[in-house]
């Protein structure tokens, strides 16, 4: 059985910080947050979507119809998260992380799959997907691979 | 290319109009106002202010920018600003940035407020330094007011003694 790689890039032309990051993880077809977006990325869509990124990374709190967590939904869901754009009714959904040991206040959001919808109510079924690739071991691995653990110093 | 809104400055200016429009969406929902009360005092349907908010328009006049804001009570500033990034390469600085900050230090409606100093009069490295310490900001708003009596530059004086924790004012001779 061959083994699945997948690859975290960080979404380009958003202001990225050493606080926060938004990236996509790619590498399987299921995984289309990052395809779909290639497609928008030069509309007037795309650009809505980079701008409520920056948000998010300028620390903007969650704010409906823009970005959010999911505060209300059940534990397991908490660290899932979405990117809104209501008026092409686009959603871009991930989990945010802390994959930096060396400063845990470090905070990426791994943006995984997308969705049409118009509806406002949370569709569990997306936070069902989110969470499978978000427990994959080649997603854990792709995440590693992209914040290795700092090398002990020698000695210790 | 580092930042989206480095392409053109057509670009730059949409996210300006996003930032603007996301502020007022923030205000709106905060207000007790309605959107249909807020379209009728704009003369417009609630589905256009709708509209507007999800999908700002990438170039809007001014004119209709103080329309928006003004209709929320609210002011608008247009403001230029350095933040050492000449090449763009980080994008823009949220407006929303620049208003909590002109929040956070008592929404001053005058520089003396802000730098302790009259600006023409002080060096600017007077000016700049401890911009944000609160003590330098407080200070000149705590000073009671007193007729001037001196000449000007005294009242600069006034405004840059150093606050050590004693109430009142030092005296100028």
């Amino acid at each position: 059985m061959p083994i699945l790689k997948l690859a975290l890039e960080l979404v380009p032309l958003v202001g990225h910080t050493e606080r926060r990051v938004v990236a996509f993880l790619r590498g399987h077809t299921d995984l289309d947050a990052g395809s779909e977006f290639d497609k928008v990325a030069d509309t007037p869509l795309g650009k809505r979507l980079r701008y409520k990124m920056d948000l998010w990374i300028a620390f903007k709190p969650d704010t409906k119809g823009k970005f959010h967590r999911f505060k209300n939904a059940a534990t397991a869901y908490r660290e899932c998260f979405v990117f809104i754009d209501i008026e092409e009714k686009m959603r871009l959904y991930g989990f945010t992380c802390h994959p930096d040991k060396a400063d845990p206040s470090f905070e990426l959001i791994v943006l995984t799959t997308h969705a049409i919808k118009k509806e406002n109510e949370t569709d569990l079924t997306e936070l069902n997907r989110v969470l499978t690739w978000m427990k994959h071991p080649a997603t854990m691995k792709a995440i590693q691979d992209a914040y290795p653990a700092e090398p002990k110093p020698e000695g210790k | 290319m580092k930042h989206w809104t480095q392409a053109n400055t057509a670009d730059f200016a949409y996210s300006i109009s996003l930032g603007f429009f996301t502020q007022l969406e923030d205000r709106l929902e905060q207000s007790p106002m309605k959107r249909r009360d807020y379209a009728e005092k704009l003369g417009v349907t609630a589905g256009r202010i709708s509209q507007i908010l999800n999908n700002p328009p990438d170039n809007p006049q001014l004119e209709s920018l103080v329309q928006y804001a003004r209709a929320l009570g609210m002011k608008v500033a247009v403001v230029a600003y350095d933040d050492g990034d000449p090449e763009n390469d980080k994008g823009p600085i949220f407006s929303e940035v620049f208003n909590a900050s002109w929040e956070r230090i008592g929404k001053p409606r005058d520089l003396i407020s802000v730098t302790g100093a009259i600006t023409p009069h002080a060096p600017y490295h007077e000016t700049q330094q401890d911009f944000y310490r609160p003590e330098t900001i407080v200070a000149p708003i705590q000073l009671p007011y007193m007729e001037p009596k001196a000449p000007i530059e005294c009242i600069v004086a006034v405004a840059q003694v150093p606050i050590t924790g004693q109430t009142g004012y030092a005296p100028i001779n």
